[in-house]
């Protein structure tokens, strides 16, 4: 579970293939992002239309050591993009390929989210929390 | 791309058939997103969040950013690998079954109504 202010940089989530081949097969990898709290401005969640590609590599930003790792935003440009306003209580799944970000929000409310990864094993989903 | 739908396709958690579509159709890659508002109420989120700030939250960044549990993005738990991140979640998942009692698990519920209701058409 997460309480974020800052936002996150472009990204991609790739669970699979980061660390997670030792529990079987995986495939079908979805990133779900359950909102228990949002912002009053700001949070939204922006996805581009390009998924990653090793050429993206020189664009990756140094990571801070905290929390945030990502790319710079040259990597998405021009690139049709969707901005989504999430609200409580919503259930987001999305397909975590596609390079994504949270925007920044402004004001005391925090956004506070579950956030999960899921995939196929043997016909079976799992759940991996992040 | 030709099939792909590059959009977040908001559909209700009552609307079976439309819900079970939109899944297949994300497993199948032909769609970016899938919302489903109000999968809680607005009541239990709240008594969520009052859970989340009494059950201890790791602050990163006191009052901006933080965290319960676990956290695979964060460069702390990359750099100390994964096998970290298994030994952290017995841990997380007592906090989760407090921070739950009064409302459910929404993961439970997520895999119930949502998932369930197409995985076993995946390949």
């Amino acid at each position: 579970m997460e309480l974020q202010k800052n936002g996150r940089l472009i990204h991609v989530d790739n669970l699979i293939e980061e660390s997670l081949q030792q529990v079987g097969q995986p495939t079908n990898e979805l990133s779900t992002a359950l909102y228990f709290q949002v912002p009053i401005l700001g949070g939204e969640l922006e996805l581009f239309e390009k998924v990653y590609e090793d050429s993206d590599e020189y664009l990756r930003l140094p990571a801070d050591g905290i929390a945030n790792r990502g790319f710079a935003d040259q990597v998405c440009r021009p690139r049709r993009n969707i901005l989504h306003q999430p609200k409580t209580g919503e259930l987001v799944i999305f397909a975590n390929c596609y390079y994504h970000r949270v925007v920044p929000s402004q004001g005391e409310k925090l956004r506070i989210t579950q956030l999960c990864t899921t995939y196929l094993v043997n016909k079976q989903i799992v759940v991996a929390y992040v | 791309m030709s099939n792909f739908d590059f959009s977040i396709r908001e559909v209700s958690i009552t609307q079976t058939n439309e819900l079970k579509q939109a899944v297949l159709d994300l497993f199948a890659g032909k769609l970016l997103g899938l919302a489903i508002p109000d999968f809680l109420t607005s009541q239990e989120c709240h008594r969520i969040v009052q859970k989340i700030y009494s059950s201890g939250i790791e602050w990163f960044e006191e009052g901006t950013l933080g965290r319960i549990g676990v956290s695979i993005p964060d460069q702390k738990a990359r750099t100390q690998g994964i096998d970290n991140y298994f030994a952290a979640i017995p841990t997380y998942l007592e906090k989760r079954a407090e921070i739950f009692s009064e409302v459910g698990d929404p993961t439970t519920k997520m895999l119930q109504q949502v998932f369930e209701l197409a995985y076993q058409h995946c390949e």
